[in-house]
């Protein structure tokens, strides 16, 4: 019997497991919203975690993340939120690509500087710009020089299998699973997958079979979807109780501490 | 972490998925199917207590008699597993051929059935003799507006004619079902729920939106399901067992008490 299971079915949450999801979004959506304001957002979102035994989370904004909005408001408002919970959120800022090369570049300052370490595309719902065009290939130079992390909504397979060729000290993370994503990979040691999707009966456990467990990182695409989401098809999994850690937080943990984004309380429970 | 509040257990909850599919097929994706073989296995795997089950190819091969019968044949005796019929209004005008068709579902020990939405329109007058017949033994009927799968849509027409037949019958308890594409639910729903006191909805392809629905209309007309095995069946029964803002009893009225009191209705 899987312990991490028991514990789970039993309304425990996940004791003794670190764990983080790696796939947030915070704040105000473009047909609902989250939370009102950063205070809010702290609060609210400390308690749905504490809720479901979520140590950390990845977030990025909400809705001011998609074309036509001021990403630059969504980042303040990241901003907000991490100073109040540094110890429980781990900022992605985020850019529009289709913006001009300077704006970009000095976003991405803007956000190195105060201490961010981390990049969530989401250039599919932004007028669908290309995962290789000329700004988001500017983006990943930056990201390379800058030891940092950069997750997409997705990618073609034919775009990450060249970029993260191109950029190899660069982690790059796929926001969704689907057994499409193997090829990538299995080829490439950078690429790995937050695992939400509305998967079919099984779906998880052929994916690690097929790629292995250190391949894939708990994610939920919270607020609006709910924490649960993620974590019951992880701990349903038929796979061991070590590999169901790695994947609910070990993983993202090893990932986040090499460009220097893990919290120092979850470094803690990460070396123990 | 352990979790700050602790949430009920699963079997605290008696989980009673209003729906699962039986049969086997191709379907991009899907490589696991629900079978006579493996079905028991799968419902203690996840700790689903019992099982409203329909056959794959009941929902959209004719004729359907050939799945129900076959599904019939898979539950033969097994006590967890309640079998559903998916079925069309009679062509034939009248109460006789209605009644008949009520009558031999019955007779086999089926207490709930499925409507296909997406073959047969949603106009009042069509379903009214087979409606009729249903509600002298006020069986369940889940209106199914999924594809081969559980994602559907339903469409402005769709939400007049619900309310038509469910107005019309309202002795009868209608579910809505697989009623999210992806991209959310119809905005007419809740509308439609507020106004339609014997409508339900099953939270096939829903992570979302039934909280909505049971915080506005009530966790009475919110009915759990995992819609396996063209959903993980763990995303769903997780995401019941640790919705917040709900009371354990809420959630122990939406995990299965609330279709049991359904099902007990039945003449």
């Amino acid at each position: 019997m899987s312990t991490v299971l028991e514990n789970w079915i039993q309304g425990k949450g996940l004791p003794d497991t670190l764990v983080i999801d790696g796939h947030i979004h915070i704040g105000a959506w473009r047909h609902n919203y989250t939370f009102l304001s950063p205070e809010e957002a702290a609060e609210k979102s400390v308690h749905l975690c504490d809720a479901h035994g979520i140590d950390a989370f990845c977030s990025v904004a909400g809705g001011y993340t998609h074309q036509g909005a001021d990403y630059r408001k969504g980042n303040d408002f990241l901003l907000d939120v991490w100073r109040m919970i540094p110890d429980r959120m781990i900022p992605f800022l985020s850019v529009n690509p289709n913006d001009s090369e300077s704006n970009i570049i000095s976003e991405l300052d803007r956000m190195y500087s105060e201490g961010v370490r981390c990049i969530k595309l989401i250039n599919r719902y932004q007028e669908n710009y290309p995962g290789d065009g000329p700004n988001l290939m500017i983006l990943y130079e930056y990201a390379s020089e800058h030891n940092m992390i950069v997750f997409n909504h997705a990618w073609t397979n034919e775009v990450i299998m060249e970029i993260s060729e191109m950029f190899p000290g660069v982690t790059f993370i796929f926001g969704h699973y689907s057994n499409t994503r193997d090829p990538v990979l299995n080829s490439r040691p950078n690429v790995y997958t937050n695992i939400w999707n509305y998967g079919n009966l099984g779906w998880i456990d052929r994916g690690i079979a097929n790629c292995g467990p250190e391949k894939f990182m708990l994610g939920s695409d919270g607020f609006l979807n709910p924490l649960s989401a993620g974590i019951g098809p992880v701990v349903f999994s038929s796979v061991s109780d070590d590999d169901k850690r790695c994947i609910l937080g070990l993983n993202c943990a090893r990932l986040l501490d090499t460009v220097g984004a893990l919290p120092e309380n979850l470094k803690l429970s990460f070396l123990s | 972490m352990e979790a700050t509040q602790k949430a009920p257990s699963l079997d605290d909850l008696e989980l009673f998925d209003t729906c699962c599919t039986l049969g086997t097929g191709v379907f991009t994706g899907v490589s696991e199917w629900i079978t006579p073989e493996n079905v028991i296995a799968i419902l203690d795997r996840y700790h689903i207590k019992e099982a409203l089950v329909h056959d794959h190819h009941a929902r959209f091969i004719y004729p359907r008699e050939h799945g129900n019968t076959r599904l019939l044949e898979t539950v033969n005796n097994i006590k967890r597993l309640h079998p559903v019929w998916v079925i069309d209004p009679p062509k034939q005008p009248g109460k006789g051929p209605a009644e008949n068709l009520v009558g031999s579902m019955l007779n086999a020990g089926v207490q709930a059935v499925r409507f296909r939405m997406n073959t047969i329109p949603s106009c009042a007058w069509i379903w009214k003799d087979l409606c009729t017949a249903l509600e002298k033994h006020s069986l369940p009927c889940f209106l199914d507006f999924g594809d081969v799968s559980t994602r559907g849509d339903v469409s402005d027409t769709d939400v007049t004619g619900i309310r038509e037949i469910c107005l019309a019958h309202p002795g009868l308890p209608f579910v809505l079902s697989h009623v999210m594409g992806g991209l959310g639910v119809h905005p007419a729903i809740m509308y439609l729920i507020r106004r339609v006191p014997n409508l339900y909805i099953d939270i096939t392809g829903i992570l979302e939106y039934w909280r909505e629905t049971a915080r506005e209309a009530g966790p009475e007309r919110v009915l759990f399901a995992t819609g396996m095995p063209f959903t993980e069946p763990g995303i769903l029964i997780s995401n019941i067992q640790y919705a917040a803002g709900f009371t354990d009893e809420e959630k122990k009225l939406m995990a299965g008490s609330n279709l049991r009191r359904l099902l007990g209705n039945v003449q």
